[in-house]
């Protein structure tokens, strides 16, 4: 186990890097010149150019790159050109009202589609499951924007029990502010892992070992939950992890619907002026999430499956 | 030797039928009658297809129904099993009567420990501690001859060999001192040295307690080593019931001497292929008149039109053919 | 093929894609506006029977902009998943036939890209790229390779071995002679599958980036513009993104539904599991 684990972790290493990379050279293809995005349109060519000496913009690409990443390494991502404070800073302000987003989300999701997903295995062929799979299919193809805004219609415009915008503090509590993402996000979520739950537990309750626990006269519900589910759980382990580490990407969407001050909207109103450090910072961020929860899935997942844990010793 | 109160267990009037696609059924059992008693045991043989298992995970109540349709009774202490709630079989199921399988590969859950499985028998059908459910739990695996049962009770079942996970599997049905033992196959998927072992620890447990055991298989050589009694199952029916001696000596249906003929013995030196000729019939499509017709070398007009009756030849022995 | 369309999900799927199909086709005849024609004193109106999904901000037949925009936002969605399709199995195949230090060096740049949520990648790639049409088409495109390759690499690894792979090399052919004659057949039913889920994929992000105001530009209608230009009047004209919302999730259903259906039809180990139940 503790080979595989630092396995992982190492082949992260050079994905990470190359993410810096990529996301480098992308941001320096965004067409406009951050000097003139800092000093305004009406800037000298002087005052231009003292920026870009400050900055090491005029060095060669090489060179900034070489800069940048040691001070990536450092955690100094650069000054935001918007926030005028350093990126690391008001990205790390702005990273928990994501991350309880997409904990929430995901948990909520993941806990309604765990019951779904077995009461459509447990009744295969017959109405709940041709309804489950019909509410899974329907789930996964609409956009989360969509449903975003008709949970801001019905519960924000006709109900009015939550706020337009979902950012608490000014009479919005904590809670209210985060319902709209939330429900929106778990609702998504709930229909791809409803269906891997009820693909997942359809092949586990054709197992030999589930007759087994019948056999034994454990009731159904324990050879439901704990004997089917149990292992069941193995295939679900990776696509919840998947959805979790996707959620930061679909949180750039959801915070704009409900206009939750996460890091999904800092990057697009980053993005709206040209700010890019931030974009860049952003980025990175959100991608090095991505991979960090990636590992830890690949270790949730040797931690269910002892046939891994623990290896074979015939 | 079989009085009417050691009777424990009296299969009656079985049938089984799966629907298919088509409207049409797959009659697997057809009016299975047959009577366990206290310390008996009952080989049942037959090919795969002719119903065995299904008989007996019937009895188990571990075919889902609907869609299955399920006929009959299965008396055991005095009640039907048939007419159970799910809730009291599941008090019966595993306690008193148990089950092992063909597969001992897969048939443990592989991810808990072997130990916590065996336990969990233990605290669904006694009044006991966890504490005492694993010492329980180890005494069983020393029971079946586990070797180094205490380092191996809280392994998992991917880091035993299947002759292990098969005594793992016998542990865990004797866990309530059951009076049933169903053996659906023990032995078939396991090594042949393997092979003899677990039937001596079967054969051994048995005759320690007064658990009865029906050993379901399609190996005369297993029937020889273990049972007393043999029925012998052909298209879902009982074609042939005797005590093994009787069966042996003098097999009387033809479907029978076919399968005695399949085994090849020690005083013929060149080994008989002599195996019974053409496959079992399609369960969902069987012949009128007696099943095993079409592949019968004795088979008249009487056999094409009428499904013989049981016949009593002599006692203790009961046959299903025109021709004796 | 009658086989084919009794598998349910591909009847079901393949009738919403081609409905969509026809309506990009057919769009001028089947409304009666022009896309762009502003309306002004006719402005959000609800539905009704001029106007059967009523008319946006400027007066402009909602209906009429989401059959135009079905033209604009297939064919971007067909452009990228082609893109994908092409660097993702031509560069799969390479790694799966020449495996080594090739095969290495491609997954870890395959990794990269995947360590991005896709949106996120189409978002940066088509922000740095500047919006238009064609460069939708590759900000949509690029983060679906990785789909494609990991199939195509899959596939070809499966059937490196096989005796008549291993014939054709011992005989002398040529390495791009084999992957193209022998693997490249073998390939192609299994990236059919994931293009249809691939399809579904493109369709969200162009609606997605055209919800965040970054997707195709005014004024070719696609369904991200129509999306975009209505979300701000959800609460009081909530039929713009409404409809345009539910024609892309009808499309993605479509699509969705396809793929599935196809790889059941292709996959007859998955299709006798679900049979048995």
């Amino acid at each position: 186990m503790k080979r595989y684990i630092l396995s992982r972790i190492l082949f992260a290493i050079p994905t990470i890097i190359g993410v810096f990379i990529l996301v480098f050279f992308i941001v320096r293809l965004i067409p406009g010149d951050p000097a003139v995005t800092m000093l305004g349109s009406n800037a000298t060519n002087e005052q231009i150019e003292r920026y870009r000496e400050q900055h090491g913009h005029d060095k060669p690409i090489a060179v900034q790159f070489g800069i940048a990443f040691k001070n990536f390494l450092k955690g100094d991502m650069g000054q935001s050109l918007s926030w005028y404070r350093p990126v690391r800073e008001v990205i790390f302000e702005k990273l928990p009202r994501t991350a309880e987003l997409a904990f929430f989300g995901i948990l909520f999701g993941t806990l309604a589609a765990l019951l779904l997903g077995v009461t459509a295995a447990v009744h295969r062929g017959r109405w709940p499951d041709l309804l489950l799979t019909a509410f899974a299919s329907l789930g996964m193809s609409l956009p989360t924007f969509y449903i975003g805004l008709w949970v801001l219609v019905i519960f924000a415009m006709k109900l009015k029990i939550i706020p337009v915008i979902s950012s608490f503090g000014s009479g919005v509590s904590y809670w209210q502010s985060l319902f709209g993402p939330v429900l929106t996000m778990a609702l998504g979520e709930c229909a791809l892992i409803t269906r891997t739950t009820r693909s997942s537990m359809l092949e586990i309750l054709n197992e030999d070992f589930i007759r087994t626990a019948r056999s034994k006269g454990l009731s159904e519900k324990i050879v439901l939950y704990k004997h089917a589910l149990g292992n069941a759980l193995i295939p679900i382990v990776t696509v919840v992890g998947y959805s979790l580490a996707t959620a930061f990407g679909g949180a750039i969407v959801l915070e704009t619907v409900f206009a939750r001050n996460g890091i999904g909207k800092l990057l697009i109103d980053g993005i709206n002026v040209r700010d890019y450090p931030l974009i860049q910072g952003t980025t990175i961020v959100i991608a090095i999430l991505m991979v960090l929860i990636n590992i830890i899935t690949d270790i949730i997942y040797g931690l269910v499956d002892p046939r891994i844990r623990v290896g074979e010793n015939k | 030797m079989s009085s009417q109160e050691d009777l424990i267990l009296q299969i009656q009037n079985l049938k089984v039928r799966f629907p298919m696609k088509n409207q049409s059924f797959v009659h697997a059992v057809n009016g299975i009658d047959l009577n366990l008693y206290k310390g008996d045991s009952l080989g049942v043989v037959g090919e795969s297809g002719c119903g065995k298992s299904v008989t007996f995970s019937g009895v188990m109540r571990l075919i889902e129904s609907p869609p299955a349709v399920i006929e009959g009774k299965i008396i055991f202490n005095n009640q039907d099993l048939m007419k159970l709630s799910p809730a009291e079989m599941q008090k019966i199921r595993g306690k008193d009567i148990t089950m092992i399988f063909q597969e001992p590969m897969t048939s443990l859950n592989p991810v808990m420990r072997i130990g916590y499985q065996i336990m969990e028998t233990l605290l669904v059908h006694e009044n006991i501690s966890k504490k005492a459910a694993s010492a329980r739990a180890l005494e069983l695996l020393e029971l079946v001859e586990i070797p180094d049962a205490a380092g191996r009770l809280w392994s998992y079942p991917h880091q035993l060999s299947g002759g292990l996970r098969q005594r793992v599997m016998i542990a865990m049905a004797l866990a309530c001192r059951p009076k049933i033992l169903l053996a659906d196959e023990p032995t078939t998927a396991l090594d042949v040295t393997i092979q003899a072992q677990v039937l001596d620890l079967l054969k051994r447990l048995q005759e320690e307690t007064d658990m009865s055991i029906v050993m379901i298989t399609h190996d005369l050589g297993v029937i020889a080593d273990v049972a007393k009694r043999v029925a012998v199952f052909y298209a879902g029916r009982i074609v042939e019931k005797a005590s093994t001696r009787e069966i042996f000596k003098n097999p009387l249906h033809p479907y029978t001497v076919g399968l005695l003929n399949c085994i090849p013995t020690i005083e013929t030196n060149t080994p008989r292929l002599q195996a019974v000729e053409g496959n079992i019939p399609d369960a969902a499509d069987f012949p009128p008149g007696c099943p095993f017709h079409p592949r019968c070398e004795k088979a008249t007009d009487i056999c094409h039109r009428e499904e013989p009756l049981k016949t009593t030849p002599s006692k203790n022995h009961q046959v299903a053919c025109h021709h004796i | 093929m009658k086989n084919m369309l009794s598998n349910k999900f591909i009847a079901i799927g393949g009738a919403i894609i081609v409905f969509m199909i026809l309506v990009a086709v057919f769009a001028p005849l089947l409304t009666a506006y022009d896309y762009g024609m502003v309306d002004l004193p006719n402005k959000q109106q609800v539905p009704n029977k001029n106007h059967i999904m009523g008319t946006d901000l400027y007066g402009r037949d909602v209906w009429c902009r989401i059959a135009y925009g079905a033209r604009v936002s297939l064919f971007v969605s067909f452009a990228a998943v082609a893109i994908a399709i092409f660097f993702g199995s031509i560069l799969g195949i390479i790694a799966g036939y020449l495996k080594g230090v090739v095969d290495f060096t491609l997954s870890r740049i395959i990794d990269i890209m995947m360590a991005f949520p896709p949106l996120l990648l189409s978002l940066i790639i088509g922000v740095s790229l500047g919006t238009s049409i064609r460069n939708m088409c590759i900000s949509i495109g690029v983060p679906l390779i990785p789909m494609f390759f990991r199939v195509a690499r899959g596939v070809t690894l499966s059937i490196g071995e096989r005796t008549y792979v291993m014939a054709a090399k011992s005989m002398g052919s040529g390495s791009i002679k084999i992957m193209i004659k022998h693997i490249l057949p073998n390939v192609l039913p299994q990236i059919f599958v994931v293009l249809s889920l691939g399809m579904g994929g493109a369709i969200l992000a162009e609606a997605s980036l055209g919800f965040l105001g970054l997707g195709i530009p005014q004024p070719t209608p696609s369904w991200g513009l129509i999306v975009n230009e209505g979300k701000l009047f959800m609460f009081s004209a909530p039929w713009t993104t409404g409809f345009s919302g539910a024609f892309i999730a009808l499309t993605v259903l479509g699509f969705n539904l396809l793929g599935d259906g196809l790889r059941d039809y292709l996959d007859p180990k998955l299709k006798n599991l679900e049979g048995q139940s």
